[in-house]
């Protein structure tokens, strides 16, 4: 299914299951992630971090670690402060309520917010030198009141967790359109209900990392990251030390995974760069595991309320939003809940609604972004509610969804925050049901071989906005490339974007493969180096390819148009009369390589008519439309060119004695509009149903009644592994969206938060009876599911999974 | 402080090592030990490691039928030759880690280790296995159902070495282990033995403190209730409380503990 | 840092306090403490990646004498006068990929690749040991490793078509968890 032939010629914008550009590299061990690095004589850091939840800080006693041998350095928060700004969190006026611009420092100075809040750091000769140090540092807190839930950090009277914020409100808003009051209050039904999302990670296999190093000769700061925003950190950096932008580099090596977790605005690497600087040598940090599982995302807790009439149509939605974004961090983490907001309601046409949200500081890790960047909860409540309604009127839940979505008549569709472009959302919802045997399974479920497990179907519609153009941010939604062609006949793509590990470069590659007219292995892409590429964003919101892989087709467009009038000089024929093909630029019997035409440019350009000027090396900058900056005169605003979206079932079996879930299969039909490399895409849902799958059933950071974290390891942070995945069913169609170049939407987060619903769906399916008073909650550990087992029947459950008598002697 | 590595080619020599060495940890497979070293969540100034004891990889079955299982003999071990213990094997082949921890992790190590949440100690208890301790005074022998005191804690003083484990011949078994998911330590296990005499024997893991064992009379019919009231019973009477870690409460653990009773015991029937 | 293996081939044989790695002999460090794992990548085995230090991951998967290990958690004195084989060790540099490697190559085993050495050495293991080993042998040598990337799809993939008659079916049963089987 997944390579089935699609709408479009092969050879269209170079697109195929082309294999991975480097795969050869990767195979053999070769490619060198930043762990893999150790610059002769570096040095190593090892950050102290505070053990209680909330404490002032009444003093740090450094003489022990300093007298360790091979110890050259410990620097405390209140040294640290001097030497280095503080990490900006938002822009003045974003804050609610704040004077100024929200700030937090990169190490702890009189106050601790988290266990794990780095507060000193120790420089010494080796790793192990370094951290057995940092354990003899000796810090003395006296305690304050530890705020992990919602409720304690809300309550009048909290304690502030920070001094710029009057409450321990971050930040909120409204989204709303109509008047979702009077709607409500005029529906024939309404149905109300919670949702709770626990809180988890997007958690790649490698964990952060930095290395800086001063270069005496150069008299610049060199600086690998493991980041996926180089050129933003390269930014802030230089703010945070006072250094020119150009006196530094970033270079951020191949990552193994992002997924939102390296975004930038995290204490330890510019403390690295700081130590580097100071001490004119080379610092080495790697992030520990523990270390990596301080960090969260995804908690929120939501309230819904939606009218609709007797056919199940939706005419209000009034939805409540509380992110428990943990600690105060400069990540653009914190940004999801806004997001989460503004994708409300879905592609699910209800014009009359409102979303009040508000991010809440409280005692636990901090924020980083995750896959799904808030677009998950937003999935999960839309869908928690269209599920109700189904409930209520006793009709099967995907007809909800069948009279609700939008029809693709009404596309392109303004709601307060979002145009939602192209697509046919009955159709995908359609093939979805048809190719997950819906009807068949439904059927199935009625017939029940044993009575101790129960089969479950769900389903989940999936909107996610992607190409993000982030007002006020370090970068914007387009992007930059330069195509340079040598006399080899092999293309150098410089670009902005970097590849979080997706692989978007081989897509990025094909796009100028095509244009130029040679083979995929004659490009190389580069990526993540502050000083080889443009300034670029980075790797977010499914960017690269829509944005990066845009501005890589155009820049090669025009390096194909120098290649053509050069083959039509060379050849004495009109331009159009120039065919490309098989690496040749031909026309009538006059045949030329790339790599003769490209000498040719270098050499004789100048000699030859309408090729005076022309080079080997062509720029374009990418912006995508449907973008809205500036409010228009109804205060709408758009963040967000293109919308992807899916439909997600999954077939769940509940074991009623236990609680315990297997997901059975996943089916997903999905739209990203023009798909370039269709292996990479399906690979990429695959990746999301994953995720999606450990967010629903296992995945989730606890923390102790203190405050202390408990799931500091993969043994108790669970993710998904290979015999707790399904069995996958993938389909595509593709609507290329009107507004961006290639028509192509992203597909980089589409997955999350379908798979999320419909197995959260499927679930609650199973149990039956009556569980729609009981608020939806991520993970559905088998305690939970035992809990909703019990709430359906009406009490405790006995085991009965068949008596046996033993003992045929 | 880096500590000193002694690998003891015999009996004698772990015994005296154990006795005069400074502060000895001792080490067989070292799934468990190599990440708290690491984490410097302990500092032993000498390790004792018994990978150079003669036969420390092997199970011997002797003429008895009962197995000898060695100190370095593994889940992989256990699963090449599943004729000496069938029930451990079928421990061995659902552990969480896959392959490479089949490969390293070992049935004294996992007896030694004494999580709460794990089945080997359990297993042990159902098999009715002997325990060989190597200590200062030499060696001596403990009952399987007596080795774990408590969670973590072994009968094992500051300078003993689980030296091997004897399982006696192989009868008939059933096992149930209910985990959260494949990365997921078990919640709650079962290994039921049958006797000649028809009763069985049931050993339960991962719920409790310790293992908890509770015989079936022969012939008796058990149901959820009745399972449940079996187990309550034999874990009264052992003075043992439910476990409770980030995984699941006690009070999940003491409702799907006679679940997985009920289904190790039926099991057992499918296969007779 | 040492970035690559010490120079001298050894013919398989290694004496007290080294160890065979990738037919390199390489020290045992000094400290018993010290991992397999960090010892690989001292001597330039970085294809030997660390992502949990706790023997969750199995980036750092490798085969002593045959058997794969997470090295992780193997004191770097239990390969001591052993054969260590690493991803990097595989293929000849510059040679051809083998049956393992090449089948993830082509189906793109792999997104990020950091977690490369547990399934592919994983499957190493396997087919050395049979070299038509059945779909559920395949799925359970792959039990232990960790991919945030692929969701395992194009890692069962890879590795299907890395044994040599590709996938045999099974009637495999549905993949529950609370698994009861006779002893």
């Amino acid at each position: 299914m997944a390579d089935m032939p699609r709408p479009g010629t092969e050879r269209e914008h170079g697109r195929g299951s082309a294999p991975r550009i480097s795969g050869d590299r990767f195979v053999r061990g070769e490619v060198r992630y930043l762990d893999d690095e150790v610059p002769a004589g570096c040095l190593h850091a090892a950050f102290v971090r505070s053990t209680v939840a909330h404490a002032e800080i009444a003093g740090v006693g450094t003489g022990a670690a300093m007298r360790t041998p091979g110890v050259r350095a410990v620097l405390t928060g209140a040294e640290a402060a001097r030497l280095i700004e503080d990490l900006v969190v938002l822009p003045p006026g974003v804050g609610a309520g704040a004077e100024g611009a929200v700030t937090v420092p990169c190490l702890a100075v009189d106050r601790v917010r988290f266990v794990g809040e780095p507060l000193a750091v120790v420089l010494a000769d080796s790793e192990r030198t370094a951290a057995t140090a940092a354990d003899l540092v000796d810090v003395s807190y006296r305690p304050l009141p530890v705020l992990l839930d919602l409720d304690e950090a809300l309550a009048a009277g909290a304690v502030r967790l920070h001094p710029q914020l009057p409450t321990n409100t971050l930040m909120g808003g409204v989204v709303e359109e109509g008047d979702a009051g009077a709607a409500l209050a005029g529906a024939p039904h309404t149905a109300a209900g919670q949702v709770h999302m626990g809180r988890g990670s997007a958690v790649p296999l490698e964990p952060r990392g930095c290395i800086a190093r001063w270069d005496t000769s150069e008299r610049r700061l060199l600086v690998r990251a493991a980041l996926q925003n180089p050129h933003a950190f390269r930014a802030g950096l230089a703010r945070q030390l006072g250094l020119p932008e150009s006196d530094i580099q970033v270079v951020a090596p191949p990552l193994g995974g992002g997924f939102g977790f390296k975004f930038i605005g995290m204490p330890e690497e510019p403390i690295v760069c700081l130590l580097a600087l100071r001490h004119r040598c080379a610092v080495r940090w790697v992030e520990s595991r523990a270390e990596s599982l301080l960090v969260g995302a995804r908690e929120y807790h939501a309230d819904y309320r939606v009218g609709f009439d007797h056919e199940a149509r939706m005419q209000g939605l009034e939805v409540t939003l509380d992110a428990n974004v943990g600690a105060l961090a400069a990540t653009p983490g914190i940004g999801m809940p806004g997001v989460a907001a503004a994708s409300f309601p879905g592609a699910y046409g209800i014009t009359d609604y409102r979303v009040r949200w508000q991010a809440v500081l409280t005692n636990k890790g901090p924020w980083n972004g995750a896959r799904g960047y808030g677009k998950e909860i937003t999935t999960l409540v839309l869908e928690s509610a269209a599920d109700a309604i189904a409930h209520e009127l006793g009709i099967d839940p995907a007809e909800v969804r069948r009279r609700n979505l939008l029809h693709r008549d009404q596309l392109p569709y303004r709601t307060a925050t979002m145009t939602l472009d192209s697509g046919d959302y009955g159709r995908v919802l359609d093939m979805a049901l048809r190719l997950a045997d819906y009807d068949d399974t439904r059927r199935r479920q009625q017939r029940e071989p044993n009575p101790g497990t129960r089969l479950g179907l769900g389903l989940a519609f999936e909107l996610t906005p992607e190409g993000r153009d982030p007002v006020g941010g370090p970068s914007r939604g387009s992007e930059t490339a330069t195509v340079r062609l040598d006399t080899t006949g092999r293309a150098t793509v410089l670009t902005g974007v970097t590849s979080p590990g997706t692989g978007s470069e081989t897509a990025i590659g094909q796009l100028v493969a095509e244009r130029l007219g040679i083979a995929l292995e004659d490009v190389r892409v580069v990526q993540g180096d502050t000083d080889r590429t443009p300034y670029g964003g980075g790797s977010f919101s499914s960017r690269a390819v829509l944005a990066g892989g845009s501005a890589a087709w155009q820049a090669a467009d025009r390096l194909r148009g120098v290649l053509v009038r050069a083959a039509a000089a060379r050849f004495g024929v009109a331009e159009a009369d120039v065919e490309i093909r098989d690496g040749c630029y031909l026309a009538g019997e006059h045949s030329v390589t790339v790599a003769a035409l490209a000498h040719q440019v270098r050499a004789f350009g100048s000699s030859l008519a309408g090729l005076d000027s022309e080079q080997l090396e062509e720029t374009a900058t990418y912006m995508p439309g449907n973008l809205q900056s500036l409010p228009d005169e109804s205060g709408r605003v758009q963040q967000y060119p293109t919308y992807s979206y899916g439909v997600y079932v999954a077939e769940v079996v509940v074991d009623l004695d236990t609680g315990v879930v297997s997901v059975r299969r996943v089916t997903a039909v999905h739209d990203c509009g023009t798909v370039i490399n269709p292996r990479m895409v399906d690979a990429q849902i695959n990746g999301a149903i994953a995720m999606g799958l450990g967010i629903a059933l296992t995945e989730e950071e606890l923390y102790s009644a203190t405050g202390e974290p408990s799931s500091l390891s993969f043994k108790h942070y669970m993710l998904p592994r290979l015999p707790d995945m399904p069995d996958i069913r993938l389909d595509h169609i593709e609507s290329p969206s009107p507004f961006t170049l290639l028509g192509t939407k992203g597909a980089g987060e589409s997955g999350v938060g379908g798979t999320t619903a419909a197995v959260v769906a499927a679930v609650r399916d199973a149990i039956r009876g009556d569980t729609t008073h009981r608020a939806v909650v991520t993970p559905l550990t088998p305690p939970r599911v035992l809990d909703l087992v019990d709430s359906a029947a009406g009490a405790e459950v006995v085991a009965m999974a068949g008596a046996v008598s033993p003992g045929r002697a | 402080m880096i500590p000193h590595l002694v690998r003891p080619r015999s009996v004698e020599e772990l015994v005296s090592t154990l006795a005069g060495a400074d502060d000895p940890m001792v080490v067989a497979g070292g799934t468990m030990l190599m990440p708290r070293l690491a984490q410097r969540t302990c500092s032993p100034a000498t390790l004792v490691a018994l990978d150079r004891l003669p036969a420390a990889a092997e199970i011997a079955v002797g003429a008895d039928g009962a197995a000898v299982v060695g100190p370095l003999a593994t889940y992989s071990t256990l699963l090449r030759d599943p004729a000496a213990s069938p029930l451990l094997a079928r421990i061995a082949r659902g552990i969480t880690g896959g392959p490479q921890i089949r490969n390293q992790g070992t049935v004294v190590g996992a007896a030694c280790f004494a999580n709460p949440a794990s089945d080997m100690p359990a297993g042990l208890v159902a098999v009715g296995a002997t325990m060989h301790v190597a200590g200062p005074d030499g060696v001596r022998d403990v009952p399987a159902a007596e080795f774990v005191v408590g969670p973590f804690r072994t009968a094992l003083g500051p300078r003993d070495a689980l030296l091997s484990v004897t399982v006696p011949q192989a009868r008939p078994g059933g096992y149930c282990k209910i985990k959260r998911s494949e990365s997921s330590w078990p919640l709650a296990t079962a290994a039921a033995l049958r006797r000649p005499d028809g009763s069985v024997r049931v050993a339960v893991g991962g719920a409790l403190e310790r293992p908890v064992a509770l015989e079936i009379p022969a012939g008796r019919p058990v149901d959820g209730v009745v399972a449940r009231e079996l187990l309550e019973a034999a874990r009264e009477r052992e003075g043992v409380a439910w476990w409770a870690d980030e995984l699941a409460d006690d009070r999940y653990r003491r409702r799907i503990a006679p679940v997985a009773v009920l289904r190790s015991v039926s099991s057992l029937e499918e296969r007779a | 840092m040492n970035d690559s293996l010490n120079d001298s081939v050894n013919g398989g044989a290694t004496r007290a306090g080294e160890m065979d790695v990738d037919g390199r002999t390489v020290p045992v460090p000094a400290d018993p403490t010290e991992s397999l794992a960090r010892a690989l990548r001292r001597a330039g085995r970085t294809g030997t990646h660390i992502g949990c230090a706790n023997g969750d991951c199995g980036a750092c998967t490798v085969l002593i004498d045959g058997e794969a290990f997470k090295s992780c958690i193997v004191p770097a004195w239990r390969a001591e006068q052993r054969s260590v084989r690493t991803i990097q060790g595989l293929a000849p540099v510059d040679g051809d990929l083998n049956r393992v490697q090449q089948a993830f190559r082509s189906e793109d085993g792999f997104q990020c690749g950091f977690c490369l050495a547990g399934p592919v050495m994983c499957l190493q293991e396997l087919v050395d040991g049979d070299p038509e080993p059945s779909d559920d042998a395949v799925r359970s040598a792959l039990a232990g490793n960790l991919c945030r990337c692929t969701g395992y799809q194009q890692i069962l993939r890879a590795a299907r078509a890395a044994v040599s008659t590709g996938p045999r079916p099974t009637d495999r049963a549905p993949a529950g968890r609370a698994d009861v089987a006779p002893g």
